[in-house]
């Protein structure tokens, strides 16, 4: 598969004095799966829906392979992409994706297929107002697979899937991009994203706040080692002679010790004769930076 | 473009809104359609003399074909709002998302509608004829009236309803994609159609220098298709010529939308 990059240039999108995207710039490469995470309101589905010109942009670009979507030829076989589920109520599951298979420019026979894929076709002669959320939700990955893209455009996907669901989501995009696919996946939970993503791009209040490989976001994550000691004098030499830089007293008989392990201060503490009683290791959860990132103002 | 078209014939086959359409037009032609040709063709035993006068000096032919153009006056809410929400619909449930995913230009879009619309509306149209002709034809005949059906022109202006009606589902579209909020567009069409119009109609043909004009409103059209209109044998405005009718009802429904893709083309589809 040689398929095409996201990229999204400068992209500002204004509605009346709502400024949902502001000059957001990024790439979701080829062969990855580009994990788009922001708290709610942060421009996300704003910046997805520009992406395949659903909305244009009051400045800036959007584009896939280098073409604005309306410029892309056969769009249902490059591009697929799912939004808030969106069905007619009285239409079945098949019936749903007939509809759209000559403009996706394929067989009953491919609908049947992606039926089976999502694991609905059991259900698929059913009328989708009697769907549960994660049912429509893989009625929805359904429609944006029909055309077998190439790039995958998908809004909050995991959004209401049972775990087996989100498991095989997981498996399927993480298959999805090593066969050389493009995929971008928004969510608010980077949590729920974490084990599928290799990049991440954060944003809050419609501007980039954090864009790297989850490997590099994994290490800012920091831990740090609060020891308690009953010996004063002993305590704060301790922490004189083999941590001067990296830690505080934040009591007479506590200190934290930035950046270290309990492992490391527990064995020094012993070979020091220290007497301890407390010791104990936090480190900031990748929720802990997420919320970090997305909360504070404007990085610069 | 055909598989736009294609994939719109079967938005509207997969669901049951058409045929619900369908069978309430059959019933609401029947029943309305019968009740006027009784009266008319009765009047006489029934003493009412408001009918009596309304056909007083008209030549039988003509009288039938007043009640065959009833399926028109009467039952073009049908296929308008069939039309009407084959676009509205996909607003109201947001499949207009995945629709402009698929093919994103968006003129195409409402270009296809406007085609995928005519053989739905060319069935409600036969139905409608059908059901008004059979049931108004048996009402004259119960009453030894005339009813006209050895005359060709009769046929023809019958066969000139069947269009009148499918022209009234083109128009639908255009309004739905003119207004595409689906409780306005269906409020508008019905109170226009039932009510407004029948009273501007009555209205104009009081005042003298407008007295044309309600020639060209959009019921009057599709009642000048068939040649009568129970309303023109009432205030005696002139109709256009079946052809002309054609003309001006097919012109509101792509006036209203090319308005609907001017205002389409650059606008945002947001939640
Ligand atoms: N059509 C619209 N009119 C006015 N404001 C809008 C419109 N669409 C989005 N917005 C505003 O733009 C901002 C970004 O919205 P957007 O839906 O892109 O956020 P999101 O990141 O997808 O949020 P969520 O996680 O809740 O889905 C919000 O403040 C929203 O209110
Ligand atoms: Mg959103």
């Amino acid at each position: 598969m040689d398929a095409p990059d996201i990229e999204v240039r400068g992209l500002t999108k204004t509605f009346g004095s709502v400024a949902a995207v502001n000059d957001l710039t990024f790439t979701a490469r080829a062969g990855r799966v580009t994990g788009f995470l922001g708290p709610n309101g942060a421009g996300k589905s704003t910046t997805l829906r520009a992406l395949v010109g659903l909305i244009s942009p009051t400045a800036g670009e959007a584009l896939i392979g280098g073409k604005p979507y309306d410029g892309i030829a056969h769009a249902p076989q490059r591009v697929g992409a799912q939004f808030e589920a969106a069905f007619h109520p009285g239409r079945s599951a098949r019936g749903h994706l007939l509809t759209y298979a000559p403009l996706a420019g394929v067989t009953a026979q491919r609908c049947d297929e992606v039926l089976a894929m999502v694991g609905l076709t059991e259900a698929a002669g059913r009328r989708v107002g009697g769907y549960s959320m994660g049912m429509r939700q893989r009625l929805g990955l359904a429609t944006a697979l029909l055309g077998d893209p190439q790039v995958l455009i998908l809004d909050e996907s995991a959004n209401g899937l049972d775990p087996a669901g989100v498991h095989w989501l997981r498996g399927f995009l993480r298959n999805f991009a090593a066969e050389g696919g493009t995929v971008l996946l928004s969510s608010h939970l980077l949590s729920e994203v974490e084990l599928t993503v290799d990049d991440v791009v954060i944003v809050a209040k419609g501007e980039l706040r954090h864009s790297s490989s989850m490997e590099d976001l994994r290490n800012l994550t920091s831990s740090r080692v609060e020891v308690r000691s009953p010996r004063q004098e002993a305590l704060e030499s301790f922490i004189a002679s083999r941590y001067l830089d990296s830690a505080t007293l934040t009591s007479p008989t506590t200190a934290r010790i930035d950046g270290a392990s309990a492992q490391e201060v527990g064995a020094a503490a012993f070979a020091d004769g220290l007497e301890l009683h407390g010791l104990e290791q936090q480190t900031d959860s990748l929720e802990t930076v997420f919320m970090r990132l997305t909360t504070e103002g404007a990085s610069a | 473009m055909n598989a736009a078209i294609r994939s719109e014939i079967r938005k509207i086959s997969t669901t049951r809104m058409w045929w619900v359409l369908l069978l309430s037009l059959i019933l609401s032609v029947a029943f309305l359609v019968g009740t006027i040709a009784f009266s008319i063709a009765f009047a006489e035993q029934l003493g009412g003399d408001e009918a009596a006068s309304l056909t007083a000096g008209m030549n039988p032919d003509d009288v039938a074909l007043m009640v065959y153009s009833l399926p028109v006056s009467l039952g073009y809410v049908f296929p308008a709002v069939l039309g009407a929400l084959s676009v509205t619909q996909e607003y109201r449930h947001r499949t207009i998302d995945t629709t402009l995913l698929m093919d994103p230009r968006r003129g195409r879009f409402i270009g296809a509608k406007l085609v995928s619309i005519v053989p739905f509306a060319v069935v409600l149209g036969i139905a409608a004829m059908v059901t008004g002709v059979g049931t108004g034809a048996a009402a004259l005949a119960l009453a030894d009236f005339p009813t006209g059906l050895d005359n060709s022109a009769i046929w023809g202006s019958i066969g000139m309803g069947v269009l009148a009606l499918t022209v009234w589902g083109v128009v639908g579209v255009g309004l739905g994609t003119a207004m595409p909020s689906q409780v306005l567009v269906v409020v508008l069409l019905i109170g226009w159609t039932q009510l407004a119009e029948p009273i501007l109609r009555l209205a104009l043909g009081f005042i003298e220098p407008l007295q044309g004009v309600a020639a060209f409103l959009p019921g009057a059209a599709g009642d000048a298709m068939v040649g009568a209109s129970l309303y023109s044998t009432m205030d005696s405005g002139d109709l256009l010529n079946p052809w002309a009718g054609f003309g001006v009802l097919l012109t509101y429904g792509l006036v209203a939308a090319a308005i609907g893709w001017f205002r389409m083309r650059h606008r945002d589809i947001s939640v």
